[in-house]
């Protein structure tokens, strides 16, 4: 479904993404972990297409994406949230996540629809008329998604939602997913908590200095000497 | 200074509001015979459309404008020119005026629409400065400092009307036009894919909204009923030189009324210049001279200070205390 071909990333003076490829299958849960400044964010800007990259290609059903931006890419069905977030803050939980419904062509009232059902699916429904700033981080993280989900995406790239959230908030969070994977929707997911992507990961990609490490089932992973002295620091127990 | 975050959800109350507003517009002219004083609210009627024109691609697309009396101008000089060498009526020459303002203004939104804060405003900025240039110096076309002197030939069929009263309903026209307009967007798919922009264009992007379609589109509106609104001003003073239409201190005057009534929401222009063109009159005819200036910006400094978000927020601020005060009233009764 999702085709990454050796893309490069260079800013000025430094190489953020280094010829990393890999693919994405329909209906997978894949995994993106890596330490912090590894590339994962701007690989996923590269997918979505808000940062052209130096060389490389992005191939998405069977389509290259080379020459389309960022608002094509959402419309063929790549939806994605921020790690830093991005709520239109003035705005109300529901007309956010209308603006997503909006896009995918639905007239006013189906979109007004479509986003009291997606915020009422992720718990947000009490807050349909409250101002996106206003609302806790958790909360705004939340939003991310709906708004995300209302584009009616078949790639969903999560840039970790869990980051800040409690056991029982990351819970919810990972039932969600499965539930949306299992009506269909494919997921590329960064995430810090190793925990997490252990339960829902069916492949996991090391990023390490913008170049892809390994890959593999999660647990293959996570034993790999390498990914153990990068990212982990030292050997997790057994989740 | 923060701009307001249009409220896409209309109340009930708003639509009243208006209908009251409308029903004391049209009385107006029955009402007030002092010739200074009409003279005085028609000028107001059509800085009120311009502000709105002005708000419909800075206000709520968030691109702050200095520029725009380029289209004023547009508007005015093309309507008179249609009707002074072709002997074509300033009511067909006012939507060619448009038609050709929104041209302009869209070409200046697919230049621009990358450019964020300052360098947009640069970038409009000189845009005007050159189309007044051009209008100075093209004194073939539009006679230059000189300016144009509409006859009054014709009457009303030609937009030219021999008592006050008729240009008050066709400044209230275009002020209906241009406000419908406005909220006509506001409530569309089009209102919210400009706010999203404006709120933040990355995560706008990645929803799929799609940046110049959205953006040149709502350029070349509010070129375009910026343009009417020199039309309709060309026809109400018959006189009109590139002083009085293109030049800079207008594109400036143009956002201060907006900004002074409310950027980014419906009415907040409208009250804007309620507000600055009276007192910029008034002070001008009691005080006079460098004086007037000095009061004049003194007092828009203290409305800014004391409204930071516009007077429209001022207004609804109290409009909602006094509901809350129905409110509690009616409980005690019950
Ligand atoms: N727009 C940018 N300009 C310059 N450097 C950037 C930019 N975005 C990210 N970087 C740098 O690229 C590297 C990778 O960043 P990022 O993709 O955010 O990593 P991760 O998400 O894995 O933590 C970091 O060193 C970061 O500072
Ligand atoms: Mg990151």
């Amino acid at each position: 479904m999702l085709e990454v071909r050796s893309v490069t990333v260079d800013f000025v003076g430094l190489r953020a993404v280094d010829h990393a490829s890999f693919t994405v299958e329909k209906g997978q849960i894949v995994g993106l972990i890596g330490p912090n400044g590894a590339g994962k964010t701007t690989l996923f800007n590269v997918v979505s297409g808000l940062v052209r990259p130096s060389s490389g290609a992005v191939v998405f059903e069977e389509k290259d994406l080379s020459h389309l931006g960022p608002a094509d890419r959402n419309r063929m069905g790549i939806g994605r949230t921020f790690q830093v977030v991005k709520p239109f803050g003035g705005l109300t939980a529901l007309d956010n996540v209308m603006v997503g419904a909006l896009t995918r062509g639905q007239g006013l009232a189906e979109a007004r629809e479509t986003a009291h059902a997606t915020l009422n699916r992720l718990g947000l429904g009490r807050f349909t008329k409250t101002v996106a700033h206003s609302l806790p981080l958790a909360l705004r993280k939340r939003l991310e998604l709906a708004r995300a989900l209302a584009t009616g995406p078949k790639l969903m790239l999560l840039d970790e939602i869990m980051g800040g959230l409690n056991p029982t908030e990351v819970n919810e969070t990972l039932s969600l997913v499965q539930e949306l994977n299992a009506e269909g929707l494919t997921f590329l997911v960064i995430e810090h908590n190793m925990n997490a992507i252990m339960r829902i990961a069916e492949k996991v990609l090391v990023l390490n200095q913008g170049a892809v490490l390994t890959e593999g089932p999660p647990a293959v992973v996570t034993r790999d000497a390498q990914v153990i002295s990068v990212y982990l620091g030292e050997p997790i127990e057994s989740a | 200074m923060h701009i307001n975050s249009a409220s896409l959800t209309s109340p009930s109350g708003q639509r009243i509001a208006f209908a009251v507003a409308l029903v004391v517009l049209l009385c107006v002219p029955l009402v007030i015979r002092d010739i200074y004083w009409l003279d005085l609210g028609i000028t107001v009627l059509i800085w009120a459309s311009l502000a709105t024109a002005w708000n419909i691609s800075a206000g709520f697309a968030g691109g702050l404008s200095l520029g725009h009396a380029a289209f004023f101008g547009v508007g005015a000089y093309t309507s008179s020119l249609l009707f002074l060498r072709l002997g074509i009526t300033p009511w067909i020459g006012v939507f060619v005026g448009a038609l050709l303002a929104g041209a302009l203004g869209a070409l200046l939104g697919v230049i621009t629409f990358r450019l964020k804060g300052p360098f947009f405003v640069l970038a409009t900025l000189a845009f005007g400065i050159v189309v007044h240039i051009v209008n100075v110096n093209w004194r073939d076309l539009t006679r230059g400092a000189a300016g144009l002197l509409l006859p009054f030939r014709g009457g009303p069929q030609n937009m030219l009307f021999p008592n006050l009263w008729a240009y008050w309903y066709t400044g209230l026209g275009l002020l209906v036009l241009t406000v419908g307009v406005s909220i006509t967007i506001e409530r569309s798919r089009l209102g919210y894919y400009l706010v999203a922009l404006r709120e933040d264009e990355d995560a706008a992007r990645s929803l799929g909204v799609r940046v110049v379609r959205s953006k040149v589109i709502a350029a070349a509106l509010s070129a375009a009923l910026a343009a009417c609104a020199g039309a309709v001003y060309a026809t109400f003073i018959q006189y009109i030189d590139p002083d009085s239409t293109t030049q800079f201190e207008l594109s400036v005057q143009i956002a201060l009324v907006a900004i002074v009534g409310g950027m980014g929401t419906t009415f907040g222009p409208v009250l804007g210049a309620a507000i600055v063109i009276p007192l910029g009159e008034i002070l001008r005819a009691r005080v006079g001279g460098g004086p007037a200036l000095v009061v004049y910006g003194f007092l828009l400094m203290v409305i800014v200070l004391a409204a930071p978000n516009g007077a429209i927020a001022g207004v609804r601020l109290i409009g909602r205390r006094l509901r809350r005060l129905l409110d509690s009233g009616r409980k005690a009764d019950a």
